[in-house]
C-alpha cells in the first residue's frame, strides 16, 4: 500500500470502518512508514480529544436524564388515555410509577453498580452478530498475541494477557476498541476452524457474571450462557472479564478466556 | 399490552439517552433546547413504537428521528437550530479534495502541548466546518454511530458517509493548522 492510499483510508481505518484485508495492509504500512505512523497518531489523538470535548457536555446531563424519563412517561400516557378503561389506566399508572422508580434506581444506583449479567451475555451476542455482519473489522491487525496484548493494555489501562498461539487452535486476526452499553471494552477477533470468534475484555466492576451458569473448574471456574445459537464463555481474572462469543461450543472458547 | 410496550420502549432507549443528548446539543443552541429536542424525538419515537416490530428498531432509528425533528425546528424557527441538517435534495456536490493529498501540517509541538492545544481548539475547529460535514462528524463521534448507521440516519450511501467523513477530518485538520499558527502570521494572512 502506498502512502497516498494510506491517506485515503486512514480516517476509516481509525474509525474501525475498514474491512479486514485493507486494515491489515494499512497496519503493515504504518509499521514500516514513520511518517504515516505519525499522521495516524495525530489523527487518533485528535479524535480522542474530540470525543472527550463532546462528552464533557454529557457529564452535566446525568441527573437531567431522570427528569427526561419522568416527563417522557407523562407524555407517553397521553397516547393511550383515550382508549383505556379506568382499571387499565390505574394499571398503567402503577406501571409508570414502577418505571420511574426503576429509572431512579438505574440512574442513581444500578448504573453505578454492576450490570445485571442477564443483559451482559445477551448484549455480547447482539454485538457479535453485528460484528460478523460488518466483516469483522479490526483496528490493530496482528497475529502476534504479545503485540495485541500490549495494544489492549494501552486501550484498557491495565495489563491484559491473551493465550499463546500454541494454546489456541485457531488464528488471531486483530483487535479493536468497542463498547458494551456505555462501558469501554476491547474486542479481539479470532478464527477457529474457519468460524469467527470474538473475545471481549472489559473491567469487572462494570458487569457481573452471577446470572450465567457457573461451571466449577479448578480454583477459578468459568461461566457459560447460550442463546440464539451462540455460546458465551466468560472468566474473571485480574480485575477483568474475558468473554468469548461464537457459534462454536464452549470447549474451544475456554482456552481463550482462561489465558495462559 | 400497554404495560410491556412502555417498559420495552424505555429499556430500548435508555442506553442511547446520553448519546442523543450529546448529539442534540450540536443541533441546537442551548442545554434546555437540547433536552426539548431529545424529549420531542423520544415522544415521536414512542408514538411509532410497536412491539410487533421491536426487533427491527436500531439506535439509528432514534437518531433519524432526532435529526428530522431538528430539521423541522429549523424550518419553523431558523435561530433555534444551529447545525442545519441538509436533506439530500438540497445537497450541492462540492468538488472533493484529492483524498490522496497530504494532510495539513501542524506546527511541531510535544505530545502534552498538542493535547492541550486540541482541548483548547477542537470544538471551535468543529464548529467551523460546513454543516453537512460537521453533522457526519457529530453523528459518528458524539453519537458513536457506525458509518452504516450514519448513512441510515442521513439517507445516503455508506460510501458518501466515508468520503464526507474523510473530507470533514481533513478540513478539521486544516482549521487546526491555522489555529496553531502564531498570531502575527495569522493576522498578516487575513489582512492580505
Amino acid at each position: 500500500m502506498r502512502c497516498s492510499e494510506v491517506r485515503e483510508y486512514l480516517i476509516a481505518f481509525l474509525d474501525s470502518e475498514l474491512d479486514a484485508p485493507l486494515s491489515i495492509e494499512l497496519q503493515r504500512h504504518l509499521e514500516r512508514c514513520p511518517q504515516c505512523a505519525r499522521e495516524a497518531e495525530i489523527e487518533r489523538t485528535t479524535r480522542q480529544r474530540l470525543v472527550r470535548a463532546l462528552d464533557e457536555t454529557a457529564c452535566a446531563l446525568r441527573f437531567s436524564e431522570d427528569e427526561l424519563v419522568r416527563t417522557l412517561v407523562r407524555g407517553m400516557r397521553g397516547r393511550r388515555r383515550a382508549r383505556l378503561s379506568r382499571p387499565a389506566i390505574l394499571a398503567g399508572s402503577v406501571a409508570a410509577t414502577f418505571c420511574i422508580l426503576a429509572g431512579g434506581w438505574w440512574s442513581f444506583g444500578g448504573r453505578d453498580g454492576a450490570e445485571s449479567s442477564h443483559g451482559f451475555p445477551d448484549r455480547l451476542i447482539a454485538d457479535f452478530a453485528d460484528f460478523v455482519q460488518q466483516g469483522r473489522q479490526v483496528q490493530l491487525a496482528s497475529a502476534d498475541p504479545e503485540r495485541v496484548s500490549t495494544w489492549l493494555a494501552d486501550q484498557l489501562g491495565t495489563e491484559v494477557s491473551l493465550p499463546s498461539s500454541e494454546r489456541v487452535s485457531g488464528n488471531l486476526i486483530g483487535a479493536r476498541p468497542c463498547r458494551i452499553g456505555d462501558e469501554p471494552a476491547v474486542l479481539v477477533s479470532y478464527e477457529i476452524s474457519g468460524t469467527p470468534v470474538a473475545l471481549v475484555i472489559t473491567r469487572d466492576e462494570q458487569f457481573d457474571l452471577d446470572g450465567m451458569q457457573r461451571v466449577p473448574d479448578g480454583e477459578r471456574g468459568h461461566w457459560v450462557h447460550r442463546c440464539k445459537g451462540r455460546t458465551v464463555v466468560a472468566c474473571a481474572r485480574n480485575q477483568l472479564i474475558y468473554a468469548a462469543v461464537s457459534s462454536l461450543p464452549s470447549d474451544p472458547l475456554l482456552a481463550l478466556v482462561q489465558g495462559e | 399490552m400497554a404495560v410491556p410496550a412502555k417498559k420495552r420502549f424505555l429499556e430500548f432507549i435508555r442506553p442511547h439517552l446520553r448519546r442523543m443528548h450529546v448529539v442534540a446539543r450540536q443541533y441546537v443552541s442551548g442545554a434546555s433546547e437540547g433536552d426539548d429536542l431529545v424529549q420531542e424525538s423520544l415522544l415521536r419515537a414512542w408514538r411509532s413504537f410497536s412491539l410487533a416490530q421491536e426487533r427491527t428498531y436500531q439506535r439509528a432509528w432514534l437518531f433519524t428521528i432526532l435529526r428530522n425533528v431538528a430539521w423541522e425546528w429549523h424550518r419553523t424557527a431558523t435561530r433555534r437550530v444551529r447545525l442545519i441538517p441538509f436533506p439530500d435534495s438540497e445537497l450541492t456536490e462540492v468538488a472533493s479534495q484529492d483524498p490522496e493529498e497530504p494532510f495539513a501540517q501542524l506546527r511541531a509541538m510535544d505530545e502534552s502541548r498538542f493535547r492541550e492545544f486540541l482541548d483548547d481548539r477542537i470544538v471551535a475547529a468543529l464548529e467551523a466546518l460546513e454543516p453537512q460535514f460537521r453533522e457526519v462528524v457529530v453523528l459518528s463521534v458524539a453519537g458513536e454511530l457506525s458509518y452504516r448507521e450514519v448513512a441510515e440516519v442521513l439517507g445516503c450511501p455508506v460510501g458518501t458517509v466515508m468520503s464526507r467523513m474523510a473530507r470533514a477530518r481533513r478540513t478539521l485538520r486544516e482549521q487546526l493548522a491555522e489555529f496553531a499558527q502564531p498570531r502575527r502570521r495569522r493576522r498578516a494572512q487575513h489582512e492580505v
